[in-house]
């Protein structure tokens, strides 16, 4: 913690000197900008053109001094944004691998287990359906206290008759709902399937997950705490071997949950609810307003929702559960924009209503709260705090001068970009799965097509769509072949 | 230096220093090596009776023949298996297979055996006929079809199963997993990790009693949030004696249920929860701090403490008909405390002497 401590100091010196310096780096622009335009400050020589500087202050501001000003203020800002989030990964890596670990709930081995309802939202799933039902009515959940409810939207391949067959082999236990004419989207397919749900507690899986016979156990066991509203487990990616690809989001899966989620669940943070391998209590549901069927992330819409009525997400790391992740770029590209999307649409739903709020949990819980909002507003920082750094530098600014700056680019550069890199490192050490670790600075290239993809979701043109637009179900391609 | 030929070897250095981490990532991209999906396990291995039954799934599966009491076995990897009968107390052996030297010996006692004092049985044991242990032995893992008896003073290094009922004497370390299909009898001085039984009883007490249950209960006034089913305290909450609850509790302070009180629902309190004496609680009891469970109170549904929990006197968890969860860092229980389902002491627990 001490380390963790010197290392908040040492960033907030920094930032505390970038602003402090501003006045006199701004004015030292009149100077380097009246010098032949070839001839760019070097650091080299930063102490003593500050001296010139210093002693060359102008008192009357000039317009391009103001620009100067403003580009460094915003590139301060940036620079410590970026830095928070920094030491934001690596508290939750430290945590994850010398803190004391929480898992509250999964020791819960036997009870009388309450009945719940399983929901698989299906839209042309023919491929996988089958399968997902049969690893279903598998599981060692007491067959009398279980309901599976597939969901059947709009599906115009044979998805609705495999349901059908199921339904036909377990009646009592599968109850299929078809939708044939209604509002597109998974949120809408859920909402509408709520008026058969008769238990008090619902789990939702996505047809194209591979759930192990324990994992229901696993998932309901947090509900007999009455805080808990959602639960989320732990999604594995088993198409890992197909290529490059697949193998870089393994390694950010495996950062995301194993390291990020758990950290959050040890700290008693925010733990996210992620739409799939998890489940809501009803009675939690019911009194924030059921799904919300415009939402492009009823996942993250959910969990800031029970958060903002005083419920808990629980997260439980052993509740495993295979899925199958994009194999292209643009499918990948689209699924990160999908995201992006509806992520910041909580972002602007739920930053004032949570600034404002008085929370269980207190204010360490506001603050991860407002972080994870914030995850996908940041790419569009990070590009302008480096367009904002070589403006200033190609505009013959030395932002600060010798060590000084030496420490910021380091900070910038160093936490700023690869501190997440550093929870996928400790989450591959966890999983013990060593040899993975080699294609790790390769994550270089999916962060910055991760960024790029990011920044354009959030282009204005799809920020607001038109009120005529129909939701579609803009769903991930499915890879496997069917099995019934 | 002439600048150009400075720069150049710069810029060489640089690119190479850059380029040197992407050559394990090239290399493990071109030949993978570790590229298979992470293994989930098909049944969580958390059930306390998991290593013993996947011990005793491998030994019915290798033993193909009848087992004879006068012979070794062996199998198919290579590992001993020795035969203890009971008069050949001198079968109790340590060796392990001269030409396969670290290969675990498996001890097979096809009759009940009993196991003379001191003794350290490093091997994995299956006792179909049930074991009767002397004082101070050691168990590696023991695995019995019928009873199971240990000496006081004894230890058992990783797990031990019966399926039939289990007594455990008297400051014996049950350091993994002990289980029973039946019943697990812990005498005081016992400390334990795992436990699993039908019906586990923490040392015997001759003031037990059946719990003392409100007959003439008021209910408590709760807020409109009673019509959601929960209600919700910021702070401290203590329920006066014999209160009735009849929606759930959850207290962000800390909890007091006063004696002889009824709570329909389920608790949680985020800085301690203490029940008094005779309460009962039919949902579940979630506690982030120390949980204090008052003599002769029963609580029906599982038992989480993410601290120390105290099981005072006569205290039940559970009934036979439903099994439940008890789970805490660390668990102090009273003799003449009873749990039915899984004990789970992640630290470690103990059966305490009885405090007047």
């Amino acid at each position: 913690m001490r380390r963790i401590a010197a290392g908040v100091r040492s960033i907030a010196a920094i930032g505390v000197m970038l602003v402090a310096t501003a006045p006199i780096q701004a004015q030292s622009f009149e100077r380097s900008h009246r010098r032949p335009p070839l001839l760019l400050p070097s650091p080299a020589f930063a102490p003593q053109l500050d001296t010139v500087r210093l002693q060359a202050l102008d008192r009357s501001p000039q317009p391009a001094t103001l620009v100067i000003r403003l580009m460094l203020l915003g590139l301060t800002i940036i620079v410590a944004l970026i830095s928070i989030y920094s030491i934001r990964h690596y508290v939750f890596a430290i945590s994850r691998m010398f803190g004391r670990q929480r898992h509250p709930y999964s020791d819960i081995i036997t009870a009388e287990w309450p009945p719940i309802t399983v929901l698989i939202p299906a839209h042309n799933e023919e491929l996988v359906i089958g399968e997902m039902l049969r690893l279903l009515l598998n599981a060692d959940y007491p067959r009398d206290r279980l309901t599976i409810i597939p969901i059947n939207d709009r599906s115009e391949d044979r998805t609705g008759e495999i349901i059908d067959s199921y339904a036909a082999r377990y009646p009592g236990v599968v109850a299929p709902f078809h939708r044939s004419d209604a509002k597109g989207g998974k949120a809408a397919a859920l909402q509408d399937a709520e008026k058969l749900v008769q238990t008090d507690i619902e789990l939702v899986f996505d047809a194209d997950y591979l759930p192990a016979r324990g994992v229901l156990k696993l998932l309901v066991a947090p509900f007999f705490d009455p805080e808990v509203g959602a639960v989320m487990g732990r999604v594995i990616p088993i198409n890992l071997s197909r290529n490059f690809l697949t193998r870089l989001q393994e390694l950010e899966r495996s950062g995301g949950y194993q390291v990020d989620q758990q950290a959050r669940m040890n700290l008693a943070l925010v733990p996210q609810y992620g739409g799939t391998v998890g489940g809501v209590r009803r009675r939690a549901l019911a009194e924030i307003g059921g799904w919300k069927e415009e939402s492009l992330a009823e996942d993250t819409d959910l969990t800031y929702r029970l958060l903002l009525h005083g419920h808990l997400t629980a997260y439980e790391n052993r509740a495993e559960c295979y899925e199958e992740v994009p194999e292209v770029w643009p499918e990948r590209i689209r699924q990160i924009k999908r995201w992006s999307q509806g992520h910041n649409a909580c972002l602007r739903h739920y930053l004032l209503p949570l600034l404002r709020s008085n929370m269980v949990g207190g204010m360490p819980r506001k603050i991860d709260g407002l972080l994870l909002l914030g995850v996908f507003a940041l790419p569009p920082f990070t590009i302008i705090g480096w367009l904002l750094g070589l403006g200033l530098f190609y505009l013959g600014y030395i932002p600060i001068h010798g060590f000084v700056a030496i420490l910021a680019v380091t900070a910038y550069s160093t936490l700023g970009n690869f501190a997440a890199f550093f929870q996928v490192a400790a989450a591959v050490r966890l999983d013990g799965s060593r040899a993975r670790i080699r294609l790790l600075p390769l994550l270089l290239g999916g962060f910055l097509i991760s960024t790029v993809a990011i920044v354009r979701s959030m282009l204005p043109r799809h920020l607001r769509p038109s009120r005529n637009t129909a939701l579609i179900w803009d769903k991930t391609k499915r890879y496997r072949q069917a099995q019934e | 230096m002439n600048p150009p030929l400075f720069f150049l070897l710069l810029a060489a250095g640089l690119l190479v220093w850059t380029a040197l981490p992407f050559i394990p990532a090239i290399l493990e991209l071109r030949r993978p090596t570790d590229f298979l999906a992470l293994d989930v396990p098909e049944y969580y291995e958390a059930d306390t009776r998991f290593f013993a039954r996947s011990f005793r799934d491998h030994i019915r599966a290798e033993l193909t023949d009848s087992p004879s009491e006068t012979g070794d076995g062996r199998f198919p990897e290579g590992a001993v298996m020795s035969f203890l009968t009971g008069e050949g107390r001198s079968a109790v052996s340590t060796e392990t297979d001269p030409a396969n030297p670290g290969e675990a010996l498996v001890l097979f006692a096809a009759t009940r055996v009993a196991v003379p004092n001191g003794a350290a049985l490093t091997s994995d044991v299956y006792a179909p006929g049930g074991i009767d242990g002397g004082e101070d032995v050691t168990y590696r893992a023991l695995y019995a079809d019928s009873d199971i008896q240990l000496g006081q003073g004894s230890a058992v290094l990783r797990w031990i199963h019966a399926d039939g009922a289990m007594w455990v004497g008297a400051n014996t370390l049950l350091a993994g997993r002990a289980s029973s299909e039946i019943s697990l009898e812990l005498a005081e001085g016992v400390q334990f990790e795992r436990l699993y039984a039908p019906e586990i009883s923490f040392g015997t007490s001759e003031n037990a009693a059946d719990p003392e249950f409100a007959s003439g209960p008021l209910t408590l006034q709760l807020d409109d949030q009673h019509s959601r089913g929960v209600a919700t305290f910021k702070d401290d909450l203590e329920l006066p004696e014999r209160s009735l609850v009849l929606s759930d509790i959850v207290c962000r302070g800390s909890l007091v249920i006063g004696r002889g009180s009824v709570i329909r629902g389920s608790i949680k309190a985020h800085f301690g929860m203490e029940l008094r004496d005779g309460v009962r609680v039919e949902g579940a009891v979630v506690s982030v701090r120390t949980l204090n469970i008052g003599k002769n109170c029963f609580l029906r549904g599982p038992v989480i403490s993410e601290r120390e929990a105290y099981l005072a006197e006569g205290a039940k968890v559970g009934t036979a008909a439903c099994e439940t969860s008890f789970v805490a860092r660390t668990i102090y229980a009273a003799p003449g405390s009873v749990a039915h389902g899984t004990v789970w002491a992640r630290t470690l627990g103990f059966v305490t002497p009885l405090v007047e």
